[in-house]
């Protein structure tokens, strides 16, 4: 609100010219259209134990505290992507306002044989950009 | 104050009530955003029968969406149920002791031509198990996302 006897125009505008700014930076063009960005990892090989691997991945934003981070991947046997596998991560609890999200992921290649050594691409979409490490 | 001053701060005060309407929609610097979710009022979204044991069944549902810029955060939530189309009254736990007839999991796929700036796909692979009658599975599903639009489900 403006009090009128105390208002500075300049003050007021350089004030509405941050909000502007805040907005711009935070919402691309067009309504209801955020920037989220993905990240992607480099490939990790893991030894497999029926085709089980269990690794911890950890995601560090650049500069946005809790940057509402989610794990995705894609898994390789001998180079080749495979689609008969299964996928939880588990989000460990953090400290608040953190730049780090860590998850405990299992991944199962379901199938009669297992492969003892899957390789994973992590990939994490989130509100910043950011390095994985897996 | 002159008429002049006045006309400005009248202007001013305008602005800066369009400002805190864009904030409480999507407060900057905080954490309120809009989120969506995403589901029919049907009882079932689709259905697959299963006959052969150990059969499996791939299937990808894929969300169109407009005004995602590298993609959206978004999360599948699936719920199913055998042999009754009324899913939401007794889905299959996700983690339950035991083989359930027809067993479901899913994820999200990465391939940039399935998932992009303008949609997003979840593959899910339904496998019956060894033992039993055909089953036919009906599924519902709730897309909680930072952008809504349309989906759709293909076998592949």
């Amino acid at each position: 609100m403006i009090d009128r006897k105390t208002w500075d125009i300049n003050k007021e505008v350089a004030a509405i010219r941050n909000d502007v700014g805040d907005i711009k930076s935070a919402q691309d063009s067009g309504s209801d259209n955020y920037v989220i960005y993905k990240t992607e990892s480099q490939t990790y090989t893991y030894s497999a134990t029926g085709g089980l691997i269990e690794p911890t991945v950890t995601f560090t934003a650049d500069s946005l505290l809790n940057a509402f981070a989610e794990l995705n991947a894609r898994v390789y046997v001998s180079g080749s992507e495979i689609f008969n596998w299964s996928f939880e991560a588990q989000k460990t609890v953090s400290a608040s306002d953190s730049l780090v999200t860590q998850w405990l992921v299992q991944i199962q290649h379901v199938t009669g044989s297992p492969a003892s050594s899957l390789q994973v691409v992590w990939y994490v979409l989130s509100f910043d950009r950011g390095v994985i490490s897996g | 104050m002159d008429r002049k001053t006045d006309n400005w701060v009248s202007q001013i005060k305008r602005l800066k009530q369009e400002i805190d309407g864009f904030k409480s929609t999507q407060f900057i610097g905080a954490d309120s955003l809009i989120a969506y979710k995403t589901y029919t009022n049907d009882s079932f979204d689709y259905q697959t029968t299963l006959t052969s044991p150990n059969q499996v069944r791939y299937l990808r549902l894929t969300l169109q969406h407009q005004t995602a810029t590298d993609g959206i955060l978004s999360e599948l939530k699936l719920f199913y149920r055998m042999d009754s189309s009324n899913v939401m009254d007794l889905p299959v736990p996700k983690h339950t002791f035991g083989q359930p007839a027809i067993f479901v999991r899913w994820y999200k796929e990465m391939d940039d031509s399935l998932t992009n700036g303008t949609q997003t796909s979840w593959r899910i692979r339904v496998i019956k198990n060894a033992d039993g009658d055909p089953y036919t599975a009906y599924f519902k599903f709730f897309i909680d996302g930072t952008d809504t639009g349309q989906w759709s489900i293909s076998v592949i």
